[in-house]
């Protein structure tokens, strides 16, 4: 099996990193990404001041967050902005409210429509080993407390659902 | 799998938590050291002493047990590498440490799953708690035997306040480090194990074996995220978006240490940490009513202040759930569920 392997920069990371936190990214440039900022200490203060305004910007949405942040990360996206458009670029850009306007209005009433109606039945219950694992990690300070790395060091149970289960 | 790997590393864990217990200078044998001081030395050998040995360790659940075997390498002071042997589902796991991030490498998955210890763990640097694990606890030195080949002096730690042995270490005379290791629960059963089958202590090991990197062929990934702890607590729970609850009462000797919340899959959730200084629960609380789906040993009941609560043991750890008003209210620690039930009868939400 042959795996795609990158080559990662600062420029490509922080182009990167708004994806990256959201967790857009395949794989492979998440992996990249994820090491290039373990070693690039201008590129991990990047990566902590957007996780921060994520933040800032979730708590200042409240329930509604997922929508708005949808938002965000495309207009972030935007500012990043390439080069100057040419003019074909400006008459698409032109035609484009009212070509995809009330397309990208209604998209956006379905998500928020099904994001108030997950957030009104919210229907998953954590797990007993989700709180075990929580306990766990916050007390790994004390030295008497072994199972610490019970949680510390977990994996599969990391990146995936498994913490979140249907009723 | 998340029961069963949760089993799994905690069963590591008391491996390695042996080792972190472990002990102070190499400064020859002890001569009449009072436990106090033992224990002391014992918290901080592994920032001094380098071995490698082979450690068992058995976590104790209601209906089985579960063993783990894993060969240990410790560089001083913050080195560790982790090689399971047994179970056979684990053998091939690697764990390598700098105490400030580790690499878990999963051979079966191809992935090296990266963790932040000084993110994840705030409190890896504190010193144990010595002030309150005496005021709490008897530190009663014992009779000399021997573990792996070596002379050990026994250290009993026993609650002031119940005359009930929660711990018992077996501290090596030379090196401080802890070679064996029991916990108790409330009605004298044993909890866990950990024990060196051998041990030898060396002055140095190639930096090489604890070098982070990712083999050709495995796929680093980002390891678990856990909420940050603070110890102010009522700033935390005045930005909550349901209001925190907290014991009226505690068991003799605990109190609240620090709080953390997170929110996973939409379900915010505020955990406060409760220690004696040796024993540890947390009380989490979440606005879904909801009682967590319990896995492996099906849950027994209990009543909790008149609430039908439901409890288990996992991983050595009591768990116990129930809900109140729109509050889901889940304790887990290494207190027994019982005593747990008393605390949470005094929640009123």
């Amino acid at each position: 099996m042959q795996r795609q392997t990158y080559i990662m920069t600062c420029d490509l990371c922080r182009e990167l990193l708004t994806d990256y936190i959201h967790g857009e990214l395949d794989a492979a440039r998440d992996a990249a990404i994820h090491g290039h900022i373990q070693s690039c200490v201008d590129c991990r203060n990047e990566w902590q001041a957007e996780v921060e305004l994520t933040e800032s910007i979730r708590s200042a949405m409240g329930e509604e967050r997922e929508l708005p942040m949808a938002v965000v990360v495309g207009v972030r996206h935007a500012m990043r902005g390439q080069a100057a458009p040419g003019m074909l670029e400006k008459l698409r850009a032109a035609l484009r409210p009212a070509i995809l306007g009330p397309a990208a209005a209604a998209v956006l009433l379905v998500i928020g429509i099904v994001r108030y109606d997950q957030a009104q039945h919210a229907t998953s219950a954590l797990s007993s080993s989700y709180f075990v694992r929580q306990h766990v990690a916050q007390t790994i300070g004390s030295p008497s407390n072994d199972r610490a790395w019970d949680a510390y060091l977990l994996t599969s149970a990391n990146a995936n659902t498994a913490d979140v289960v249907s009723p | 799998m998340s029961f069963r790997l949760s089993g799994l590393f905690s069963r590591c864990a008391i491996i390695v938590a042996a080792l972190m217990a472990a002990a102070a200078p190499a400064f020859g044998a002890s001569t009449a050291l009072d436990g106090l001081s033992l224990l002391t030395q014992a918290v901080a050998a592994d920032d001094r002493v380098s071995f490698s040995g082979t450690v068992t360790s058995v976590v104790y659940d209601r209906e089985s047990a579960n063993a783990t075997v894993v060969r240990i390498d410790h560089l001083a002071p913050h080195s560790w590498r982790l090689w399971f042997v047994a179970p056979a589902d684990a053998y091939g796991r690697l764990i390598l440490s700098n105490e400030s991030v580790a690499y878990q490498y999963e051979p079966k998955t191809g992935k090296v799953f990266s963790n932040d210890w000084g993110l994840l763990a705030p409190g890896i640097d504190a010193a144990l708690d010595l002030g309150r694990v005496q005021q709490n606890y008897a530190i009663q030195v014992g009779a000399e035997t021997s573990v792996a080949g070596h002379k050990v002096l026994t250290l009993s730690l026993v609650s002031n306040f119940s005359d009930a042995l929660v711990q018992r270490l077996w501290i090596d005379e030379v090196t401080k480090v802890v070679l064996q290791r029991e916990a108790y629960h409330a009605d004298g059963t044993i909890a866990s194990k950990t024990t060196f089958d051998n041990i030898k202590y060396v002055k140095s090991l190639p930096e090489e074996l604890f070098r982070l990197t990712v083999p050709a062929g495995m796929t680093l990934v980002r390891g678990a995220a856990y909420g940050k702890s603070t110890t102010d607590v009522a700033t935390l729970a005045a930005n909550a978006k349901f209001k925190v609850v907290a014991p009226k009462s505690l068991p003799n000797g605990f109190s609240l240490q620090k709080a953390s919340t997170e929110t996973r899959d939409g379900v915010e959730t505020v955990q406060l940490i409760y220690s004696d200084g040796l024993r540890t629960f947390s009380l989490f609380e979440n606005a879904t009513a909801r009682l967590p789906k319990f896995e492996g040993a099906a849950p027994k009941s209990i009543s909790v202040g008149g609430q039908a609560g439901q409890y288990a043991l996992l991983s050595g750890q009591s768990i116990l759930s129930w809900n109140a008003g729109k509050l889901n209210l889940t304790m887990v620690g290494d207190v027994g569920p019982k005593e747990l039930a008393r605390i949470g009868a005094a929640l009123r939400p």
